[in-house]
């Protein structure tokens, strides 16, 4: 369990009748940024403050950093940084005093670190946090979160109210941590957040986990789109029989192919006729997300999202 | 790390600590400036009242009326009412603005988050109390009442246990539940009745059952005039040391809310 920054095993967090995690088996890998998605209500954050032990699992265990998420909760506190999803601070401290109090209550935080994350962040420490907008109080509960190095970050939806140039910085931020060692576990409700920076990603619905894939193999497994222009108007079934399709639309000379997998059948099939114009649309993630949250979605180990074929004609 | 979560507390509570202990320290200063220059007029009122209106009153406390009014009922309802606010929200107000959230993942235990915010209510108190004792103690001299600074000493004394069992068992109620509005409300509605019930049950020449309140070990042995009674203390320390231990437990084994 040492390689696993985070371990669960049969996490299941019941609220009476109601199930928020159903045996949650997660494990997140040292030294990398696990992006965990689910749409809101899914579990996320009850995965996570089970995690802190700020609630306790009806069944199951987790790891932290080797440690048991209960038993060792102080020791795991210690090493890792935390910044919740509804982030509420003091409104009558300034953001100097509030990263003062959290810093001495860790004790041993470099003073200098912190000063360097809030120029990176352009964040004003002066004010006191009822006077802040969303945005800058979620710089304070970054630079907290960051400020003692942690070995591992767990970040709940902390995108919330930071202009674009802080989301990049943002983004730099957890590049860094990564490449020092540390691990990111960055729970979001879209897959844009993680997109850019998440070597793998998890997704979570009605407290299950339903499928973890390398963003990488999701990019290739995900459905790209083709659109050709024929010089003459096709038939609707010009691609009948072509494997990987997902989505035909034929409305004269122009079709819209969205398909998985190699393109080579494709292009075959469409080469029976005069081409005129391709055009390929970028692969399309959002949409294969969008598949796992909905309720009727496939589970771990059914097939990818989109296997059935359908054929417009316009 | 646990001096500065207590730190913490505690400058959350100085300016209403404060506020309380110099208002009804001011009311102590006013009750006896009034006492000194209406004595007779006061005490030919109430000789006229009946009896048990009197003792329900507090009108045969030493001092005379106005003496009894400020400690049977002005002192401990401030005192008793800003430990049952403090206490009920001091951690469930905490949960209900999220503020927890982040405190809880500090590297600090669940005991210390507990142990910090009673031991600031518990200074709040003593501070209070001592303004109190203050104001109390110069003007009974400057205005001539003359009554026993050893008296006076033990009521505030006394006024401190009282508050501090119920601000215990308002931080227990919201340790065990997280819910400020339940925590105060239960320990207020706990405070007012067994209020009444001391001060009713012995009209009702039902003396023996008015020793379920904490309100009899705060004023049933005259403290004001017989100095401390170690026994009653001994029992408002053991309401709050239980609470205290329900408000470690609770907290200890719930899921934090926020």
């Amino acid at each position: 369990m040492t390689d696993s920054a985070i371990h669960t095993s049969g996490l299941t967090k019941n609220y009476g009748s109601v199930t928020a995690l159903a045996d949650l088996n997660l494990d997140v890998q040292r030294g990398e940024i696990f992006g965990f998605l689910g749409p809101n209500g899914a579990g996320k954050s009850t995965t996570i403050r089970t995690l802190l032990d700020q609630i306790r699992p009806t069944a199951g265990t987790a790891t932290v950093l080797g440690l048991d998420s209960h038993a060792d909760s102080l020791a795991i506190r210690r090493r890792i940084g935390y910044v919740p999803g509804d982030l509420a601070l003091y409104p009558n401290l300034t953001g100097a005093e509030t990263i003062r109090y959290f810093a001495r209550l860790r004790g041993g935080v470099d003073h200098v670190f912190i000063d360097e994350l809030a120029g990176r962040l352009q964040a004003d420490l002066s004010k006191k946090v009822k006077e802040y907008s969303t945005g800058n109080r979620q710089k304070i509960g970054l630079i907290q979160a960051f400020m003692h190095r942690p070995e591992l970050l767990i970040l709940d939806e902390p995108n919330a109210g930071l202009d674009p140039l802080m989301q990049q910085e943002f983004l730099k931020l957890l590049a860094e941590a990564r490449d020092a060692g540390s691990t990111v576990f960055l729970s979001s409700h879209t897959l844009s957040e993680v997109e850019r920076i998440a070597d793998r990603v998890g997704i979570i619905r009605d407290g299950q986990l339903v499928v973890v894939e390398r963003i990488d193999d999701l990019k290739r497994k995900a459905v790209r789109r083709l659109d050709f222009e024929f010089a003459r108007p096709v038939a609707p079934d010009v691609f009948s029989g072509v494997s990987g399709l997902r989505d035909v639309a034929v409305d004269g000379v122009h079709a819209h192919v969205s398909y998985e997998g190699p393109v080579t059948e494709l292009l075959r099939a469409a080469s029976t006729h005069e081409v005129v114009n391709l055009t390929s649309r970028e692969a399309d993630l959002e949409e294969i997300f969008l598949t796992y949250y909905r309720k009727d979605g496939p589970v771990s180990g059914e097939a990818a999202p989109g296997q059935k074929e359908s054929v417009h004609v316009r | 790390m646990f001096g500065e979560l207590l730190r913490h507390e505690l400058r959350a509570r100085t300016w209403s600590a404060l506020a309380l202990g110099l208002v009804i320290a001011l009311m102590g200063v006013f009750v006896f400036a009034l006492t000194s220059g209406l004595s007779q007029a006061i005490a030919d009122m109430t000789r006229s009242f009946p009896q048990a209106l009197t003792a329900f009153i507090g009108g045969g406390s030493a001092g005379g009326y106005a003496v009894g009014e400020l400690f049977n009922l002005i002192a401990p309802a401030a005192m008793v009412g800003y430990a049952v606010v403090v206490g009920g929200s001091t951690i469930a107000r905490e949960e209900e603005k999220g503020t927890m959230s982040m405190l809880s993942a500090q590297p600090v235990a669940r005991s210390s988050i507990v142990a910090s915010k009673a031991l600031a209510l518990l200074a709040s108190l003593v501070g209070a109390a001592v303004l109190l004792w203050v104001g109390v103690s110069v003007s009974s001299a400057g205005y001539g009442i003359g009554l026993d600074l050893g008296g006076l000493t033990a009521i505030c004394i006394h006024l401190l246990a009282l508050a501090v069992a119920f601000g215990a068992i308002a931080v227990a109620l919201g340790g065990l539940t997280g819910n400020p509005g339940l925590s105060i409300g239960t320990a207020g509605v706990l405070a007012v009745a067994s209020y009444a019930s001391n001060a009713m049950l012995p009209l009702a020449k039902l003396t023996d059952w008015a020793r379920l309140s904490p309100w009899h070990y705060f004023a049933g042995s005259n403290p004001l005039s017989n100095g401390v009674d170690g026994w009653h203390l001994l029992v408002l320390g053991l309401i709050a040391a239980v609470a205290c231990a329900a408000a470690f437990v609770g907290f200890n084994r719930r899921d934090l809310k926020g």
